[in-house]
C-alpha cells in the first residue's frame, strides 16, 4: 500500500506541475456569428430559484421526461405482464415472437436472436478497435487523441509515433491492459491544457475500461463479449462522459452556439425542439443551447443509470451517425468511436439499472401493499429525475462564463 | 499447451498510467519550453495591431521592425512597442547565449484602424529581413477585409476567390475561423473577406488570410480594413463559402 501511496503522491505532483493553456480548439468551426444574450445563463433575482423562466421552464420540462421515463422503468415488470398476457397470448407464431422480442429490446431484457447476437460480437469488435482508427486519423492531423487538440510542432512527432505504436497494439490487441494504462495517462496528460479538454475527451477512458481489465494474453484470444462487469463499467463511465459533456454544453454556452451558428441543421431535433418548447421565441438561440446540452444530459443519465439504455443507446446513435453523416461531414469521423460504444453496449445482454432497490422494493411492496408500491415508484421517480436536472442547472447559473473563449 | 491468462493488478495499472503520463509529461516539458514558461503580458487594449516577429532577439531588432514600420505613414514609430517590455540590449543579448524562442510580440498603435494595410506591413518588415508570422487585429466587432489583387482576369478567378477557404482547406484546419464569407468582383480586382462578428478583446491573425491568398495564387498587393456600411454585393457573385 505504500508503493501505490508513493506512485500515486508521484502522479499528483507531476500533475500539480502541469498549467492550464487554452489551446483547446474545436475541429469544426464553431465562431459565433452574432453574441448570445448573456444574461440568460446568469442569475436573475426577479424570477423563482433565480433563474431566467425559459431556462426554468426546460429544467422542468426534462426533470418531467426523466421522472416519466424513469416511473415507466419502474413498472415495466406491470407493463411487461400486460404485453404478455393481454397482447402476446392473442398473437400466434412470428408476430408474436417478433413483439416478445421488441418488448425485450425496449426493456432491457436479453434478446434470444442469432443476429443480436452476432451484431453484438461485431459491435465489441469495432468498439475495441475503433480508438486505433482515431488514433491513426489524429495523428495525421497533427493532433493528440482528438482532432481539437493541436499538437505543438515542435513536440508533434513523438506525440504521433506514440499514438502509431498505441494503434498498432490496439489493431493487433496485444497487451490490451498497457493499452488501457496508455489512453488513461494520455486523458491525464489532457489536464495539463485545462480541464476543459479532459472533460471533453471523457468518453475516450471508456474504451481503457476494458482494456484494463482484458487479460495481458490479449493477442491470444478473440474478444467477442464483454462480461456483465465490463458491460456495467462502460455503460457507466460512457453515460458519465455524456452528461458531462451535456452540462459543459450549457456552460460553455458561446461554443455550443458557435457550432449552431455555422450549422444551422443541427437546431432541428425533435427532442431538442420538445424541451424548448413553449419558451420565448426572441431567446431561440439561447434557449436551443439549453435544451440542446439537457438533451444529452438525459440521455447521460439514461444511459449511466440503465434506465432504458437500449432505447438512448439508439437514440444516440442516430444522433452521432447524423452529425457526422449529414450535419458536419468528414470532420466528425472520430464520431465512429462513441458510435461502436453505444452499438456495443445496445448489443449487450447483460444490462441492468443502478436503481434495481427501488424495483425491488416496490415489487415488495405490490402484493400486500399496492398503492405504497405505485406512491413509491413515483416519488422515486421524481426525486431522482429533479436530483438528476436542477440543482446543476441552478448551480450554472452562479458560474462566471466570461474568460470562456470559444 | 494451455495459456494462463493473467489479468492486470491494480497497483500494475496505476505504475503504467503515472509512468505514461510522466513520459509525456517530459516530453512536452523538454520538447516545448515556451508552453512552460510564465504566460506572456496580455495585449493592450488599446493597440489595434499587433504583430508576432519572428525574430526579436535585441534592441537591434526591434530598432529594425521600427525602421521598417517607420515608412508606413500611418504608423507612428515611437507607439510601436514590444509586449516584452524591456528587451535585451544587443550585447546582452550575445552574453546570453543560445535560448529556446527568440520571437516576440510588438504592438503598434494607430489612429484610425482603417489606415492599416497588412500588405504594406509585411512588405515593411521583409524589407527589413525580418517577418512577422502572426498579424492581429482586434477593435472593431463588425468589420471587413478589402484585397486588393492586381490579377483577377475572369469568372474563375473570381470564384477561386471566393472560395478561398475551402480551397486551402489543409492549410486552413483550425485556423480561418473568424471568416464569415468571402465576396469577390472582378471587374474591380478587389476580394472582400467579411469577418464574423469578434468579442471585445479578441483579435483575428490576418496573416492566415494572406498564406490562403497566397495558396490561391490571387496574392493581394493591398489588404485593408473596413469597418463603414458594406456596399451591395455583386449580383453574379453570390456571397456564400
Amino acid at each position: 500500500m505504500r508503493r501505490v501511496g508513493a506512485t500515486l503522491a508521484i502522479g499528483a505532483s507531476l500533475l500539480a506541475l502541469a498549467s492550464p493553456a487554452a489551446a483547446h480548439e474545436r475541429f469544426i468551426k464553431h465562431q459565433l456569428k452574432k453574441p448570445l444574450q448573456n444574461w440568460f445563463f446568469g442569475r436573475d433575482p426577479r424570477h423563482l430559484l433565480g433563474m431566467d423562466p425559459n431556462m426554468l421552464h426546460i429544467g422542468l420540462l426534462v426533470t418531467g421526461v426523466l421522472a416519466g421515463a424513469i416511473a415507466v422503468w419502474f413498472l415495466r415488470e406491470r407493463l411487461d405482464e400486460v404485453v404478455r398476457y393481454r397482447l402476446l397470448a392473442r398473437l400466434r407464431g412470428a408476430l408474436q415472437r417478433h413483439v416478445h422480442n421488441l418488448a425485450c429490446f425496449l426493456t432491457d431484457k436479453p434478446v434470444r436472436l442469432g443476429w443480436f447476437y452476432a451484431l453484438g460480437e461485431w459491435a465489441v469488435i469495432v468498439f475495441l478497435r475503433s480508438p486505433a482508427l482515431v488514433l491513426m486519423y489524429s495523428a495525421t492531423n497533427d493532433s493528440l487523441v482528438m482532432p481539437s487538440y493541436p499538437l505543438e510542432p515542435s513536440s508533434a512527432v513523438y506525440f504521433k509515433f506514440l499514438q502509431a505504436l498505441l494503434a498498432l497494439l490496439i489493431l493487433t490487441q496485444t497487451l490490451l491492459p498497457l493499452c488501457g494504462a496508455l489512453i488513461l495517462g494520455t486523458w491525464l496528460y489532457l489536464f495539463r491544457w485545462g480541464w476543459f479538454v479532459a472533460v471533453d475527451a471523457l468518453p475516450v477512458v471508456t474504451v481503457a475500461v476494458v482494456y484494463l481489465s482484458a487479460p495481458w494474453q490479449s493477442h491470444k484470444l478473440a474478444i467477442t463479449r464483454l462480461t456483465p462487469l465490463q458491460t456495467r463499467l462502460v455503460r457507466l463511465v460512457l453515460g458519465f462522459g455524456f452528461l458531462v459533456l451535456g452540462w459543459m454544453k450549457v456552460y460553455n454556452h458561446d461554443l455550443t452556439a458557435g457550432v449552431a451558428d455555422n450549422y444551422p441543421g443541427v437546431m432541428n431535433d425533435p427532442l431538442v425542439g420538445l424541451f424548448a418548447f413553449g419558451t420565448d421565441a426572441a431567446l431561440r438561440r439561447e434557449t436551443w443551447v439549453v435544451a440542446f446540452g439537457m438533451a444529452e444530459v438525459l440521455s447521460g443519465f439514461m444511459l449511466m443509470a440503465g434506465f432504458f439504455t437500449r432505447f438512448w443507446c439508439m437514440m444516440m446513435l442516430w444522433v452521432f451517425t447524423k452529425l457526422m453523416l449529414v450535419d458536419f461531414g468528414w470532420a466528425e469521423i472520430p464520431h465512429i468511436y462513441p458510435i461502436g460504444a453505444l452499438l456495443a453496449v445496445m448489443a449487450s445482454n447483460h444490462l441492468k439499472t443502478e436503481f434495481d432497490l427501488v424495483e425491488r422494493k416496490a415489487r415488495a411492496l405490490r402484493r400486500d401493499v399496492p398503492l405504497r408500491s405505485y406512491a413509491l415508484v413515483a416519488v422515486s421517480a421524481i426525486l431522482i429525475a429533479v436530483i438528476a436536472v436542477l440543482p446543476i442547472l441552478w448551480g450554472l447559473s452562479f458560474t462566471d462564463r466570461s474568460l470562456l473563449n470559444p | 499447451m494451455t495459456t494462463r491468462f493473467r489479468l492486470a493488478t491494480p497497483l500494475q495499472i496505476i505504475a503504467l498510467t503515472v509512468a505514461w503520463l510522466a513520459a509525456l509529461l517530459l516530453i512536452d516539458y523538454t520538447k516545448n519550453p515556451h508552453l512552460w514558461t510564465k504566460a506572456p503580458p496580455p495585449r493592450p487594449a488599446s493597440a489595434p495591431l499587433s504583430l508576432y516577429v519572428n525574430h526579436l532577439c535585441c534592441t537591434g531588432c526591434l530598432a529594425d521592425v521600427r525602421a521598417g514600420l517607420q515608412t508606413l505613414p500611418w504608423v507612428e514609430p515611437e507607439k510601436v512597442r514590444a509586449r516584452q517590455g524591456k528587451v535585451l540590449t544587443v550585447k546582452e543579448a550575445e552574453a546570453l547565449g543560445p535560448a529556446g524562442e527568440y520571437g516576440g510580440w510588438v504592438d503598434v498603435q494607430v489612429k484610425d484602424p482603417g489606415s492599416i494595410d497588412f500588405v504594406a506591413v509585411d512588405r515593411a518588415l521583409r524589407d527589413k529581413g525580418l517577418v512577422a508570422s502572426r498579424m492581429e487585429f482586434g477593435g472593431p466587432p463588425h468589420f471587413r477585409l478589402e484585397a486588393q489583387v492586381a490579377h483577377m482576369c475572369c469568372g474563375i478567378c473570381e470564384d477561386a476567390a471566393r472560395r478561398t477557404t475551402e480551397l486551402t482547406r489543409a492549410l486552413a484546419a483550425a485556423r480561418l475561423l473568424w471568416v464569415d464569407s468571402v465576396t469577390a468582383d472582378h471587374a474591380k480586382h478587389l476580394i472582400i473577406v467579411h469577418a464574423r462578428y469578434l468579442e471585445p478583446g479578441k483579435t483575428v491573425d490576418v496573416s492566415e488570410l494572406l498564406a490562403a491568398l497566397d495558396q490561391v495564387g490571387l496574392a493581394p498587393y493591398s489588404l485593408r480594413v473596413q469597418t463603414g456600411a458594406e456596399q451591395a454585393v455583386p449580383a453574379e457573385s453570390p456571397a456564400t463559402m
